[in-house]
């Protein structure tokens, strides 16, 4: 069950990480089948989840946030497909450490994005593994705001 | 120069310290660090900041946030590790002095007594040439 929300808690990505040590329960990493949209229905829309168990990585979910701010459904296209210095490329790009580190990690920055739109944005990426050993999987998230605005994201 | 930072946030779990998490954001750390250490779900927390100066090539940590626990986890260590200097640095010497001071309380005696027996073996000596007239 979710802890009580604070409202200075209102984040995205520490709302993920919440639910994400939530499905963790006691073990390390959850399964893939353990996140369930309805349980986070306000934030799907900006979650990702990249399957790492069948040689590249691909995405088997991209948020509907994300396939418009994107321009395109990226749903079960590979990684490496996304356009370089995109909102959805920046907030995947670390996903090495991840999967090297096997924890949660967190990244923000500023953007600008090939249509010379400018962001800042934040992303986090969380382990997913079926067998509670190895990695099969990623779930992330990540939203932004143009970099003239003064509201959090 | 570039000095690159993260945040870590190590949650304390069957008695060791593990990596939890990585923030860029010091703030967004701490603020999560203080989250789960009011949701009583961990034992302790702490946010460790980890410094590279990419010229110099060095790197530094520090702990920029402890939970209350993490702090009594802490002096615990630091007392168990004290405890530890101060037995190694200074073994108890009592008995080994006090066995010296007795031996040479001995020693002192028994070379009084030996004085003694030779004084007043020649007393008695002297004496007992004086009664049978040998000069």
């Amino acid at each position: 069950m979710s802890e009580p929300e604070d409202p200075r808690e209102r984040r995205l990505v520490l709302r993920l990480l919440s639910y994400w040590r939530d499905i963790c329960g006691d073990q390390d990493f959850p399964r893939a089948a353990d996140v369930d949209s309805s349980a986070i229905a306000d934030m799907w829309d900006y979650c990702f989840i990249i399957d790492i168990a069948s040689g590249s990585p691909k995405l088997t979910h991209f948020g509907n946030w994300h396939a418009e701010f994107y321009g395109a459904d990226m749903s079960g296209k590979a990684l490496a497909d996304l356009d370089k210095d995109t909102l959805a490329e920046r907030s995947t790009d670390y996903l090495g450490e991840v999967i090297q580190r096997k924890i949660p990690i967190t990244y923000g920055n500023a953007l600008t994005e090939p249509g010379g739109r400018k962001i800042l944005y934040r992303s986090i990426m969380m382990p997913l593994s079926d067998d509670g050993e190895t990695l099969t999987g990623i779930f992330g998230g990540s939203n932004c705001k143009a970099a003239d605005d003064a509201d959090e994201t | 120069m570039l000095v690159l930072k993260v945040f870590e946030i190590h949650t304390f779990r069957s008695g060791v310290w593990k990596i939890d998490s990585v923030f860029d954001d010091r703030d967004l750390a701490i603020m999560e660090a203080d989250r789960m250490d009011r949701s009583k779900r961990f034992s302790a927390v702490r946010v460790i900041e980890e410094t590279f100066d990419d010229e110099t090539e060095k790197g530094n940590t520090r702990t920029i946030f402890r939970s209350t626990k993490a702090q009594h986890i802490n002096t615990a260590n630091q007392t168990r590790q004290k405890q530890g200097l101060r037995v190694a640095a200074a073994p108890p010497p009592p008995k080994f002095v006090k066995k010296k001071k007795t031996i040479g309380r001995q020693l002192v005696i028994a070379v009084f007594v030996l004085v003694a027996i030779t004084v007043g073996g020649i007393g008695v000596l002297e004496v007992l040439n004086s009664l049978t007239g040998v000069r």
